[in-house]
């Protein structure tokens, strides 16, 4: 689905995948970020949360971001903004997938679009909203 | 718990150091491998990296963010929204200077989560004196266990 073409209600393209503790590894570094909930099983279990670590929230909201690039040819300067709320925790081993639907028509350049990220068999994990930019950039 | 004013006075008063951040090559190849991100156009970075460049170039840790908020790292913070706002994409090896700010700290009670607060910040990055992209974020500090 090109946003350029799209009509309100259309659906981008869907991003599934596995969750995994490996990129969690890299992003806490990246981020610099000491949550232990996100490299440490035993942590994640001293919270009651389980034995599997935590996916960080920039993760979670990577891959509906994904699922945008995937609308805009992958010109990530087409993305204009994009807001969420953090719903609930994905944990590694699971499989999430990423989703949106054409929300506006476009307005001063920029057409909005509705997103979240679903734990498949589970719950919403996030959802927010995006504005893509349309037209010749 | 502390006093939620005492809290505030404290939070939203404190000015970011702030800094200037620069993704070089390999962490843009790895956090796009850990995002699973699409191949990008050369040196151009996935938005994600408006949230993470901001983080890294405030000038202070997301652990100096948790002791102002007088919590741990143990304690189950958790992100609770985040915005992104990008003029343009961002780009590989290009110095950004990062400015932020706290902008409010909120109690709550749940139900089922008991007293928490909500520490509110926003963090620009700017290149040649123009902002460039802003990272607005919200963290949630659970306190039903002071």
């Amino acid at each position: 689905m090109n946003i350029d073409e799209a009509g309100i209600g259309d659906a981008l393209p869907e991003v599934k995948l596995l969750v995994e503790a490996g990129p969690m590894q890299v992003t806490t570094l990246l981020t610099d970020d000491p949550n232990p909930i996100h490299f440490d099983p035993e942590a994640v279990e001293r919270l009651g949360l389980g034995m599997q670590v935590v996916n960080q929230g920039v993760l979670n909201m990577a891959y509906p971001i994904n699922a945008l690039l995937e609308a805009v040819d992958g010109d990530p300067a087409r993305i204009a903004w994009v807001r969420v709320r953090f719903l609930g925790n994905v944990f590694a081993g699971d499989e999430v997938v990423a989703g949106g639907q054409v929300v506006s028509e476009v307005e001063d350049g920029v057409r909005e679009v509705e997103i979240w990220l679903d734990v498949v068999r589970g719950e919403r994990a996030l959802a927010g909203r995006a504005g893509l930019r349309c037209g010749q950039q | 718990m502390e006093a939620l004013d005492s809290l505030r006075d404290r939070v939203l008063g404190f000015s970011f150091p702030g800094g200037v951040v620069e993704i070089p090559p390999h962490q843009r190849h790895l956090s796009h491998l850990a995002a699973r991100a699409p191949v990008l156009p050369p040196g151009l970075l996935h938005p994600m990296w408006v949230m993470v460049g901001g983080l890294r170039g405030m000038g202070v840790t997301i652990a100096d963010l948790i002791r102002l908020m007088g919590s741990s790292e143990d304690a189950g913070v958790v992100f609770g929204e985040a915005t992104i706002e990008q003029e343009e994409a961002l780009h590989c090896g290009q110095e950004y200077q990062v400015t932020g700010r706290c902008t409010d700290v909120r109690r709550h009670a749940g139900r089922r989560s008991g007293s928490f607060d909500v520490l509110s910040f926003e963090l620009d990055l700017s290149h040649d004196g123009l902002r460039r992209a802003r990272s607005t974020n919200s963290f949630i500090f659970f306190r039903s266990g002071e």
